[in-house]
Formats: structure tokens, sequence, C-alpha cells
């Protein structure tokens, strides 16, 4: 069962396709890394699945509802952290969060053992009756993130959580993250920060001007940059290399004598390792690099821009 | 909660908080003090306007005089002040999105907005009404309780008059992204429709009845040791047709004309009356509403429209 399922999600701002026929699922209780390039639509797509913005065509379930059909059985489920927002300057911490709290169907008692028991976990208890406009940036970024979370919602979507953060409070926003994620929740988190994305997601998917360029997990957008992009070996031998010309290799880039790196456009580290052993060269090391996350993201950009 | 109430009651807490707020709260106040003092002086003047005033209470005497007109100057700003960043200024710091990710429809939340500031401009204008009040029984001048009837009877009014101008600004904030814009549209607005459109409507009405309004016939009377230029009478009840015609899209003509009706005023005043006898007269308030539906007619259909306005395009809007 998909917690959020995106089909042919469409949105035009005048010439500019913002979003252009996205379709995307994601698993429930799954943590899912949306990455992309400033402008490439991620926010347009959250914002769609939130009924802020109103998509020219396509559709958007969560949890099994329509967002747009029956917006309120979604928005009851789920915890939004807008990027770029702020809350209510002229309202205290507890008043900001009491003020979200009375959307959702809580008893008064329910209400305020929820929202201490959030200020507390984002460290904001101590200041609960300080205006909001007093607070610095990295508390109004916490004090958002208990609002996403007042609900306790089955669904959290993260708009670049962390950014403007210190590390200390982007620290508290990842494991937030991972022990909702423990609990069983699905998270949906856009970002630029791509260690973030690499150390929290079990499933990634790659924007880029609009259109998703890659998805899965990072295991398979890896695996899939390297069929397509070509695959890097290293290899290092006890004894001089000798050149390598079968099928397959695009070129060799040598090292030293005893060291290389071979791009090849398949995975041929056994004919390599047959080919050497035939010439009695003994193999110190035949491993292949895998890309980081890093590559695969820029090449896409840069793919898609060349 | 419902949404709607949750919204409101965070609004008026918010609003009671704003600088504008106060500001306009404090013209309001010099307002009242300027009032009560008028009706002092008129208190004083009394025999040289006798005939004028004849069989009408200080109270009513204020209302139907310059105090009214200020009044209905001042309190479109009180509605557009409270009007132009209403849904700009949520969507610039992003609280919209905030607010509209909970469990709302987006109908609540503009309908939350517009109560909220209904109950603060309503809060504000009764606050007014007690001053006055207050005032005038500090200053000795003699308020009964068929003034105090009267003044409570025009609250209806004068909110809807200022909630016309709130909508108006809601409009403005729907269509102008930025709020430092919003206000200045908004301050045009507003003294275009309140004082800039009566003045070219004037000018239109007058030339296009110069030629009776100066005719040979034209008489010198003496008024108040004065002399003046009268025009006949028939030339100047074609120019007021015509002026009234002209000004019926300016909210203020109908407000003026509702709360002069609520005190008593003759419901159509010509030339002869205005120095010929008084122009009060004595009827029930029921009555005096009957002879201005026409105008509370006007006021509803004038707040309506932007509000359904408002509305629609909000309903629509991309909340980015």
């Amino acid at each position: 069962m998909y917690a959020i399922e995106i089909e042919n999600l469409t949105k035009k701002y005048g010439e500019l396709k913002a979003v252009d026929g996205l379709t995307l699922n994601v698993e429930k209780g799954c943590v899912f890394g949306f990455l992309g390039p400033n402008g490439a639509g991620k926010t347009t797509t959250i914002l769609s699945m939130l009924g802020l913005i109103i998509p020219d065509s396509g559709n958007i379930r969560i949890l099994g509802h329509d967002v747009f059909r029956e917006p309120i059985k979604v928005k009851e489920r789920v915890g939004y952290l807008p990027e770029n927002a702020t809350v209510y300057d002229e309202l205290t911490a507890w008043r900001n969060l009491e003020f979200f709290a009375n959307f959702y169907d809580m008893d008064r008692s329910e209400k305020e053992k929820r929202i201490e028991e959030l200020l507390k976990m984002v460290g904001l208890w101590d200041v609960r009756y300080r205006k909001a406009k007093t607070f610095s940036k990295g508390m109004k970024q916490r004090l958002l993130l208990a609002q996403a979370l007042i609900n306790d919602p089955e669904v959290l979507i993260l708009d670049e959580p962390t950014s403007g953060l210190d590390p200390e409070g982007a620290h508290l926003v990842k494991s937030i993250v991972k022990e909702e994620a423990e609990k069983g929740k699905t998270v949906f988190f856009s970002s630029h920060i791509l260690s973030e994305v690499e150390e929290l997601s079990d499933k990634v998917g790659i924007l880029v001007g609009g259109r998703l360029k890659a998805l899965g997990t990072l295991e398979d957008i890896k695996k899939q940059f390297m069929e397509l992009e070509g695959y890097e070996i290293k290899i290092e031998a006890k004894q001089a290399l000798p050149e390598f010309e079968f099928d397959g290799i695009i070129r060799v880039e040598r090292i030293n004598e005893r060291k290389a790196i071979i791009f090849a456009r398949d995975d041929i580290r056994e004919q390599i390792s047959d080919y050497l052993s035939k010439k009695d060269i003994t193999l110190i090391n035949l491993e292949i690099e895998e890309p980081s996350l890093e590559d695969v993201f820029l090449k896409t950009i840069y793919k898609k821009e060349g | 909660m419902h949404p709607i109430l949750n919204i409101a009651q965070k609004e008026v807490y918010l609003q009671l908080k704003t600088k504008r707020f106060y500001i306009i709260l404090t013209i309001f106040v010099l307002m009242a003090f300027g009032g009560v003092y008028l009706m002092k002086w008129s208190l004083s003047q009394t025999p040289q306007f006798e005939k004028l005033y004849e069989g009408a209470s200080p109270f009513q005497i204020m209302f139907t005089s310059s105090f009214s007109s200020a009044l209905s100057n001042l309190l479109p700003f009180l509605g557009g002040a409270l009007g132009y960043d209403i849904i700009n200024r949520e969507i610039q710091e992003g609280t919209i999105k905030l607010t509209l990710s909970k469990p709302l429809y987006r109908d609540q939340f503009i309908n939350g907005k517009f109560l909220g500031s209904t109950i603060t401009i309503t809060l504000g204008i009764l606050l007014f009404y007690v001053l006055t009040i207050s005032l005038a029984l500090i200053f000795g001048v003699p308020v009964g309780m068929r003034d105090i009837t009267m003044l409570l009877a025009t609250l209806p009014f004068s909110l809807i008059y200022t909630l016309i101008f709130l909508v108006i600004g809601m409009l403005i904030s729907i269509f102008v992204k930025k709020p430092s814009t919003a206000l200045i549209v908004a301050i045009i607005l507003i003294i275009f429709i309140e004082l800039v459109y009566p003045m070219i409507a004037g000018v239109i009405a007058f030339a296009m009845h110069r030629e009776e309004l100066m005719s040979a016939t034209s008489q010198m009377v003496m008024v108040n040791n004065t002399t003046q230029y009268m025009a006949p009478q028939q030339g100047f009840e074609n120019y007021y047709k015509t002026l009234r015609r002209m000004l019926y899209i300016a909210p203020s003509t109908h407000y003026n004309s509702v709360i002069g009706a609520i005190f008593g005023t003759k419901a159509e005043i010509s030339g002869a009356t205005l120095f010929g006898g008084s122009i009060f007269e004595e009827r029930s308030i029921g009555e005096s509403l009957t002879l201005v539906w026409q105008g509370i007619v006007a006021l509803v259909v004038m707040f309506l429209l932007p509000f359904a306005i408002a509305y629609t395009k909000f309903m629509k809007a991309d909340l980015r």
C-alpha cells in the first residue's frame, strides 16, 4: 500500500512548466528523499500534495484519499513543515502550538499534554511563554517542526527541513525524522543537502526541470547510474599491469604500473580477473568504485542542462 | 474548536496588538473629544440655529453635522487598514501554508479572517460610541435614552460601511502580493472613493446644471446675517438629483443618508427646507430605516460584491 501516490502531475506558471507529468509512489513507512536543484519543482509538488497549489492536471492521493476531493481526511493525517516559513511572531511558542492544535479533534488535556511533549522534544519548553518574534531562526524552525508533529501524523512532509539550521538544530531534525521512521511513519522530505538525503532516505527521487530523472533506493539509483554512465573499476596487482584490450572497456586510466582505473560499460571484474590470472598476475584489489549520491546528482543535473 | 472561530480568535488577538489599530483608535478618541466639543458649542449657538435644529437633541445635531462626515471618512481607513494585508502578509510570511496544511477548508480560512476583523471593527466602533457618550456626560451635554438608542441603531450600518472597505482591502490583499504596495493601493483607492470622486461628481453635476443654477432668476437672500446667492428651487433640486445619482456608487452617500435618517433628518432636504425650517422631524427608528431602505440595500450590495470577488479569487489562488 502506498502512502503517497502522485500520478501525471503537471503544473505550469505561465509558459514555465514547474512540474511536468510527475508520477511517483511512496510506500508506507518509507523515508523518501526528494532531491533536485533550485527551481526543479520540489516545492510545487509538495504544495500540490497539500492542496495549496492547484495543478493543471494529475492526481494526488495520500493514504488512499484524493488531496483535492477529500482534503480534510488527508490533512488530519499529515504533518507539514514548509520551507522559508515562520510561525505567528506575536504569539508565544505555546499559543502558536495551541492555535494549530485547535484544528484537530483533541480534548483540552490531550492537547496540553501533546504541546508539552513537543516543546520539550524540540527544546523550547523553557521559553514556551516567550513570543516567537524573540526567537532565533533555529528556534523558530524547531517550533515549526513541533507544529508539524502536533497531530502525531502518519505522513510527515518536510520541505528543506534543515535549511538555515545550525549543526545542533540539523541533528535534532534528523533524529526526529529517524524516530518517526522507526515508529513506522512515512516521511517525505525535500533537500539539497546530499549527505542528509543519503543518511536518512530509504528511497530517493531526483527531480530536474519538473521531471523525475531518477527514482529508487540509493543502491538502485547508483546501479542505474552506473549502467548508464559506465563502471569505474579500481585495480591493483603485485606485478606490472598488462594492456587491457577486450570488449566493454571504454578507457583505462593508469595511476602507476601496478595500479589503474578501468572505465567499462559493464561489470567486467570476472573477465579482468580471468585475463590477469592467465598472465600469472596476482591481484591485490579489484573493486567497483561506487559513485556517490553527489556524482549521481550532479551528472543528472548536468545531463539535463547539457 | 471550529476552524472559523479558531482563526477569528487568533485574528482578533493579533489585530488588537497592531500599531495601526491603536493609531485609528487614537483618532477616534480625538474625534470623540471634537464631537463633544461641537455639541457643547452647538448648545451655546442654539438661538442662531434655532429654526434649523428645532426639536433636535445635541446628539442628533452632532451626528448630522461635519462630525458625521468626518466619521464617514475615518471608518473606511479602519476597514482598509485591517484588510490591506490580511492575506498577502500570511502568504509572504508563509504562515498561510502552516494554517492551510491543517484540517480546514480554504473558505473557512477566509471566513475566519473576515469574522475576526469584523469583531475587531465592532469593538473599535463600540469603544468609540461608549467614549462619545461618556465624554458627553462628563462635559455636561444632555444624553437621553433616545439618543443612545439612535446611536446603537447606527452600529450595524457603521459596521457594514466599514466592512465594505475591509473587503476592498481584502481584495487588494489577494491581488497585490506585497503588503507595502497593497497599503499604497488601499490608501489611494479610499481617498478616491471618499474624497476625490464626490468632488468630481460635484463639479460634473454643477457643470450640467450651471445654466439653471446661475440663471437670471436667481435671488440674493439673507441667511444668518450674511448675503447668500440662492439658486431657484427647481435648479437646486435638479442639481441635487443629478449629484445624488452620481454619488450612488459612493458608499458614504448611503451611509450618511442612513445615519441622517436614524438621527431624524428629513428624507429630502430641499433648498427651501434648508433655509425655511428644521431639518429634523419626529419619527421612529423603524420609520427612518424604511425611508432609506434603498441606501441600506446599496450598502449591503457594495459589501457583498467585493467579498464575492475576493472569495472566488482566493479559492482558486496558488498559495506559494
